[in-house]
Parts: C-alpha cells; structure tokens; sequence
C-alpha cells in the first residue's frame, strides 16, 4: 500500500517502484512487539485502552498491535477504523475519495486513543484524525503509533511510539506492508 | 479543472452512480454518529434554486449540506413572479455573483439545468426539471434496493402508473439499466410516453402479468389533477387497474421490495395500508434521501471539481 | 442614381442560365443584359449568381413601437442582407392589421423600408378570432394577402364565411397551422425525442388534419388560400391532392424546417423552439423529396427579443429569425438545381404576392432593377450577434450554411455592398 499521507504525490498516475528495503517482514514484526510493550509501558497496562487503525496502512498494523497486547497481557482491547478523508484540509483542492467507511463501534469518552498509522509524513492526516476523534467523544488522551516516521512535518506533531525513523526524499514514497518496509517513487506510466 | 455535473443519470454513467454509492455508504455510518456532521465542505456555498414547491426535496439538501458544514442559501422563486420580471439568466447571474460552489435546481419545465452552465461556473445539480430528470431520487432508490437486494445487476424492477409525466420514471429507468436490472413500464397507454422503442425496456397495460416476477414494484405517484385531463376515467378505476392493492401484493415474490417516491397518494396508486407493509422499503427510501444527497455534494464539490491553490504543488 | 454595370456574373432566371453582364440605367432599370457591356459604375461579380431578389412570403415585422423586437425598417435590412427585395409583413404586436388605417399606416411606414414590404391584412379582427375583419376596405388599401390563421378546429363557420366574402375582392388567405387542438402544451415535435425528454410533443398529424380540413374548405368555396410554413410531406401530399381536385392553393417551406431536425432541442436551447416544431430527421428527408411540388421558401422570419429566449425551453417564445440564412440553408439543404431554388425563393413567391410585375421575372430591359447577387459556392457560418435582425437569438447560430449574398440591388439601388447593409434607406 504506498503512503496514504502523501497528499503530494500524483494519484493514480503513475506506479510505485521500490529503491530499497528499510525493513523486511522481520523488522516489521519485532518493530510491532517493541511498540506493544512500549505502549503497554506507558499506560500501565490496558485500561482504558481503545486502538484506532487510520484507514488504509494503519488498520492492518493495529489489529496487530492488538493481537500483540492480548498474547502479552490476556485482555483484549477494542479496534476501531477510521476514515478521515471527509476531515483533510486539501479537499477541493485534489481529488480526496474515502477508502472504507469508518468503523467506531463505541464511545471515546474518557477513553485512551492510540493512533495507528504506517507513515508519518507532514502531520495533516493526523490533525485530520484528531478532529475526527473528538466527534465520537471526549478522549482522556490521544496517542500516536507510526511504524515509519519520515520527516517534513507541516504541523506540530510527534508520534508516541516509532518503529523506525527514516530520512526521506519529500519525492519518495514509503511503502509498509507485513513483508516489510520499501522506499520508492511514483514513475509515470508509459501509456 | 474537472467539469462535473449531475443534471441527469447520463451525467453519472455506471461509473459515476457506483462512485456515489460507495460515498453513501460512509455518509450513512457518518449519519449514525453521535454528530452526524463533518467539515467537508467547510466553506463551500450551495445555493438551491426551487422555482417549484418541494418542502421534502429541498429540506433534504438542505440538511445535506449543514452535515457536510457546506453554507447554503435558499431561493425560492414563484413561477409566476419570473414570468413577470427577471428571465432565468438574470436569476442565475445574480446569484453565481455572490459566489456558489453549487446550484442545486428544480424548475417546472424541462432541461434548465442544461442551461446554467452557461451563465455560471456553479456546479449544477437537478432536483427535478420538469418531467425530465430526477436524478438523485434515481440514486436513492438504487441506494435502497442495492441495501436490501445487493447488486442490482439482473434484477427485476417495474415501475408502475404515469410514465409519460414523470421524471423520476425518466431517472430510474436510466440508472435501472446502467446498474444492469431489466425494467418494465406498467402504464395504460395515456400515461406511457409517446415512444419508448430507444429506452431499453418493456411495456405492458397488464399490471397483474408481472407481479409476481418482479424484484421491486416501484408505484410512481398519481398526478390528482391529471385525471380532469382524461388521461384515465376515474381514480377509481385506475386504483382498480393499476394500484397495489393488498389482493396484488400477495401474488409478489416474497423477498420483492414495494417502493414509491413520495407523497403517496393512499387508496389510489397503493392501497391504504402499503406503506407498512412488510415488503415496503418507503421509510429507507426517505431516510436515503439526505446521504444520497451528501454523497452527490460530495461527489461534485469533494471528491471531483478542483480547483487548484497558489503555490500548491501537485509534483 | 448613374448607371452601373454588373460584370461577368451568372445570369439566372426561368429562362435559363448564361454569361452575361447586366447594366442597370439611372432609372434604376434593367437597361440591357449581355456581353462586353459598359457602365460608368462597374461592379465585377464574377464567379457570382445574378438572379432576381428574392421575395418571402411570411416575416413578422410591425411598426415603431415594435423596435424593441423588429420593426418593418430592421426587418427589411435584415431581409436585403439575405438578398430579399421584397417582403410580406405580418404585424402581430402593437399595430394589428385588422382595419385599413393601420394598414395605411403601415404601408407609410414601409416607404421607409429599404426593400419593397408587402403589408399583410388581417383577416379576423385582433380582439376577436370569431369576426371577419371588414377585407373590402382593407383591400382597397391596396392590401391582397390577409393572415388568416386563428383556431380553425374550434371556428369552422367564420373560417367558411371568411373563405366566402374574400373571393369578390380577389385576396389570398394565409393560414398556418395552430398545432394546437391535439396537445395545446407542446412545444416540440412529438416523437422519440420528446419522450426521452419529457417534454410535451406536438404531433406531425394536427398540422395535417388543419391541412386537410381547409383544403377541402377551399374547394368547398373556391377561396384562394396560401399555406404557411408546411412541415410535414404528409400535409404536401394533401396540398397536391385538393390541388389536382382545383383547389386554388399554394404552400411554403421554410428553411429551417428543411435544415434543422428535432434533435436539437437535446440541448434544452429555446433558440429552437419554433412552430411548427422541428422535425425527425426522417421528416425532413421525406419533405425535401417532395420540395419540387412545393410553391415558395418563406423564412416565417419571428424575431423576439433577446432575453425572451433567455428561458426555459417551454417558457420562451416560438419563433427564429430566418431571412439572413434562407438561400444558405436551401443551397446546402436541397439537392435541386439552383434555378429551382431561385424558382421557390424569387419568382413563385413574387406570383403569389402579386408582385410579379416588379419583383421575380426574367433579367430583360425595362424591369425593375430588384436584383440578388451572391455566391452559392460560399461556406459560412451563422453567428446571430453579426445578423442585420435586431433579435441576435437564431435557430442557425453556428450552422455551416452554404450561399452567401453579396450584394442587393432594390429599384436599381444597391442596399447591400460585399455584405454589408448601406444605412440610408430606399
């Protein structure tokens, strides 16, 4: 799936193609267990808890995370999905189409919130995220799980847990997947 | 710049109303959430242009657009105060000048929302033209039946009474085809159109032959007035001959959907107590009607005309 | 006015077709027709037709309160441009031609026109259909065609009665069909269009019903009756049946029903809302097989004002303006000789306006100089702002016409120049 936040790269007008490998399908999973016990760390333990998996590279990882903190712990903790196209600051600027709808079974009040997504680029998916969050109830807090960070923030966004930082060209794309973590650009399609 | 209108169901194509479907399937979770609204369109302006009464269809992009926090400004023009004064041109001039991102329209004659585009940059949505096109009742109505049918591919629908004056059955059988159902038009003759030997579908006078192969019985509302016109006798005797009665709605598949566009006339195009019979999907098709109309405000103002920002690069 | 000489041009007329250059005296006369002649004033016209101007037989024009649409000054200038140099006009508006001083009225007026305006009488009185308007004194204005079309289904006896009375001051009637007794909402042609449209259709078969029913009127009282803007070849068959029967009745075609099909209005534009409606192609393909046996082309030139079309398609007016791109659309349109055309746009229609003296004859020395002068080769296309009509809206607005006037001689003056209308009038 190649980066969702790249709001700068051309949709559907070119192909992804892949430069180097950052991480293979093992550095993706000990990356997960290392952010599950992080987030475990943090929060001491579960309560409270929910993941939300941003549609569409963060949904896979989240449900991950929460495979990984039942094994570790025992307790299940909710996964919600969320969609936030219809929240991003570029609509009607390029063309913005949801992926699947938002999936938010239950109340956010009083919840602790941990973000999940695969790339975090300029911030604005997450400020897009974070207004979403608040339309489903007041949280206690708001995390932020990425599995790559790669740079050139427009806004003042840090993320809680990092499975690995990784210096970037703004032209790249970066690619998250279990098999692991591509680095690439978008080519134009010889029609 | 992409030019995007929905003034008819060939506006769409296949394509397009699967777009907008798919948008109404998250417009519907946004419309269960404890707020029902998100800042899409924040800042965008829609203005509805009613030259004919329609309580229901203009609260119903009205709400549309305060859950899309778009802004919308009302015109509700009399038909007979633009005879007098201001031709259709001026009207949208005037109001193109105060800056809209959309017109939402519905004019009493047919084909005014072809002619917008020329005196505004607005993008023009039809809510009704005459008995030209209705096109987002269409897209409500294949909302509906794909939520309780699935694909409307290779279904059966028949849409019931005066063809010939309405725009919904002009939308429908357009968005019908290109879904891939098969149509059949139920109508005694002075209420079918003229010619339908291009439309793709079937026509009958026979009500009764066709009940019980149909996926959905669509019964179009009856025009009162219409019959001072001697277009049928009595409505008496087209309730006997044309009206879902509860007799007819026994011989219908046991799965098959009742539907109607609203408002209903009862004891005359349906019997009295349809409307709450366990096949009638009318209540979905009314609570459809302000995500459709989301999904199309979207599709025009979100998901489709842009418009490019000073120093936004697209590189 | 000094002598002026047409050179090198194609002379065309009924009795043929030659080479020759033909010299106009300071009468404003045909002086001579022939080879290597010498003028003091020379225009070459090579390459170019020279027939007689053409005459139409159906223009709405009206007097000085109508400026806002047409009065009979803009209309005729509108008319020269389009070669015309003669014009029945039909005054619908503020001055009605149902009595002999509006009439005069109007004729004083026409004097100012530059191009012959032949006034149309009304035949029943404005206010009220149902009476005959007194025809004895509009006629002794000089008047000799009456606009005679009203709801004929509905009044059968004032149409008789009219039909009756007129033959004892030797008028002509001119009916056009009203297309309405079937659908009185239609708008368009019924048909397939329509259907998918929605929009109410007005049926091929109202105007031949009224065909059908005043040609059997004519035999019946032996009244000479013209019919208006024929549109279907049905409504030509019946015209040609009475005719054989001895009905004295002729008929015309206008151009935009030869050129322009129904399925133009899929862009919902009022521009071609006309009545009769336009229509099938199939339609026009039948028409066209039958124009040899049609009497006249007339424009049924209606202009409106701009904004009037400006509306919904069933909200604005019926009606285009015509004179302008009538030879165009017929020299494009009909796959018959030029003479034939010239026949059915100049001299036929002279006949029947009873102008035959001044206006359509042959090119021989002593006639009036009411001459046209154009290109039939030459493509062009129609843009109604550049149109001499004071209404810019035109059923022909970006349509390839072919035949293009260059030049209009009326009473040897010449009021077009390369295109352009001379702004003096006669």
């Amino acid at each position: 799936m190649a980066d969702p936040e790249s709001t700068n790269t051309p949709l559907n007008r070119g192909v992804f193609h892949a430069r180097s490998e950052i991480m293979n399908a093992d550095g993706v999973r000990r990356a997960l267990w290392r952010m599950s016990h992080e987030i475990l760390e943090q929060n001491r333990g579960l309560s409270g808890l929910v993941l939300v998996g941003l549609e569409v590279g963060g949904v896979h990882l989240a449900r991950k995370l929460a495979e990984n903190l039942l094994e570790i712990e025992g307790q299940s903790v909710p996964v919600g999905t969320l969609d936030v196209a219809f929240y991003r600051d570029d609509i009607g600027i390029r063309q913005v189409t949801p992926s699947s709808p938002t999936d938010m079974p239950f109340d956010l009040t009083s919840r602790i919130v941990v973000l999940v997504d695969d790339v975090l680029f300029t911030g604005r998916t997450i400020r897009a995220a974070m207004d979403a969050i608040v339309d489903f109830g007041r949280p206690a807090a708001i995390q932020l799980a990425v599995m790559i960070d790669r740079g050139h923030r427009e806004l003042p966004i840090r993320p809680d847990y990092v499975g690995k930082n990784v210096p970037t060209r703004r032209d790249e794309l970066v690619d998250v997947t279990e098999n692991g973590v591509l680095l690439g650009v978008i080519e134009e399609e010889k029609s | 710049m992409i030019e995007r209108h929905i003034r008819s169901i060939d506006d769409l194509g296949r394509s397009g109303i699967e777009e907008i479907l798919t948008l109404s399937d998250h417009f519907h979770e946004v419309s269960t959430r404890r707020i029902p609204k998100v800042p899409a369109l924040r800042g965008k302006t829609i203005a509805l242009l009613f030259y004919e009464d329609s309580t229901r269809t203009r609260l119903s992009f009205e709400t549309a657009s305060k859950r899309l926090s778009a802004d919308s400004l009302n015109f509700s023009i009399g038909s007979s105060s633009v005879k007098k004064g201001e031709s259709l041109r001026d009207t949208v001039e005037t109001i193109s000048a105060m800056g809209v991102d959309a017109i939402v329209v519905r004019h009493g004659s047919a084909g005014v929302p072809w002619l917008l585009p020329r005196w505004t940059d607005a993008a023009v949505i039809n809510a009704g033209d005459g008995s030209h096109e209705h096109p987002t009742q269409a897209l409500l109505d294949c909302y509906t039946i794909r939520n309780k049918l699935g694909e409307l591919d290779g279904k059966r629908i028949t849409i019931v009474g005066d063809i010939r004056h309405s725009r919904v059955a002009r939308s429908n059988v357009k968005a019908f085809l290109s879904l891939g159902a098969s149509v059949t038009l139920v109508a005694p003759k002075t209420l079918m159109p003229f010619d339908t030997d291009d439309w793709g579908v079937e026509t009958t006078d026979q009500f009764d032959s066709v009940i019980g192969d149909s996926d959905v019985l669509y019964m179009l509302r009856m025009q009162l007035e219409r019959q001072q016109k001697s277009f049928v006798p009595s409505l008496r005797e087209y309730a006997k001959e044309y009206g879902l009665s509860n007799s007819r709605a026994q011989s219908m598949k046991p799965e098959s959907l009742i539907m109607h566009p609203g408002p209903m006339n009862r004891g005359v195009e349906v019997s009295s107590n349809i409307k709450e019979h366990p096949n009638s999907v009318v209540n979905d098709q009314v609570a459809n009607g302000v995500i459709i109309r989301m999904s199309a405000l979207y599709y025009l103002l979100g998901a489709g005309n842009v418009t490019k920002l000073e120093g936004f690069s697209d590189e | 006015m000094s002598e002026l000489l047409l050179q090198g041009g194609r002379v065309i007329d009924k009795s043929g077709e030659r080479l020759a250059d033909v010299l106009v005296d300071s009468e404003g006369r045909i002086a001579e027709v022939g080879e290597g002649l010498k003028g003091r004033e020379t225009l070459d016209v090579r390459g170019k037709v020279i027939s007689s101007g053409f005459v139409d037989l159906n223009a709405y024009m009206g007097g000085p309160e109508d400026q806002l649409s047409e009065t009979i000054i803009s209309g005729a200038e509108s008319a020269v441009k389009g070669g015309y140099t003669a014009v029945v006009a039909i005054s619908r508006n503020s001055v009605v031609a149902d009595n002999a001083s509006s009439v005069k009225a109007l004729m004083e007026l026409s004097q100012e026109a530059s191009c012959e305006i032949i006034v149309a009488g009304s035949a029943t009185l404005h206010n009220d259909a149902g009476t005959m308007s007194p025809l004895g004194e509009i006629s002794d204005t000089g008047a000799k065609l009456f606009s005679a079309s009203g709801p004929p289904l509905t009044d059968f006896e004032t149409t008789r009665r009219i039909m009756e009375y007129s033959q004892k001051y030797d008028i002509t009637l001119l009916y056009s069909s009203s297309n309405s007794f079937l659908s009185p909402k239609g708008v368009m042609n019924e048909g397939a269009v329509s259907s998918q449209l929605g929009i109410p259709g007005i049926p091929a078969v109202v105007e031949e019903i009224e065909v059908f029913q005043l040609s059997q009127l004519a035999l019946l009282t032996g009244a000479n009756l013209h019919f208006q803007q024929i549109s279907t070849a049905q409504s030509i068959e019946i015209i040609n049946e009475a005719k054989s029967n001895g009905a004295s009745i002729t008929c015309e075609v206008s151009p935009h029903h030869i050129s322009l099909d129904e399925s133009l209005i899929t862009s919902f534009d009022a521009r071609y809302k006309v009545l009769p409606p336009l229509r099938s192609k199939q339609e026009i393909a039948s028409l066209k097989e039958l124009i040899t046996s049609v009497d006249a082309i007339a424009t049924g030139h209606s202009p409106c004002q701009d904004h009037l079309k400006h509306q919904a398609f069933a909200d604005a007016p019926f009606g285009t303006t015509g004179l302008e791109a009538a030879l165009g659309a017929s020299i494009k349109h009909l796959d018959i000789p030029l003479k034939e055309i010239l026949r059915l746009m100049s001299w036929s229609p002279a006949e029947i306006a009873g102008i035959g003296d001044t206006h359509g004859g042959d090119l021989v020395p002593g006639r009036p100089a009411n001459l046209a002068v154009f290109d039939p080769e030459a493509t062009w296309v129609v843009k109604g702002d550049q149109m001499a009509s004071k209404c810019s809206v035109t059923a022909f607005e970006d349509i390839e016409l072919k035949g293009l006037v260059s030049h209009t001689l009326v009473d040897g003056k010449l009021v077009v120049i390369d295109g352009v209308v001379q702004d003096h009038g006669r």
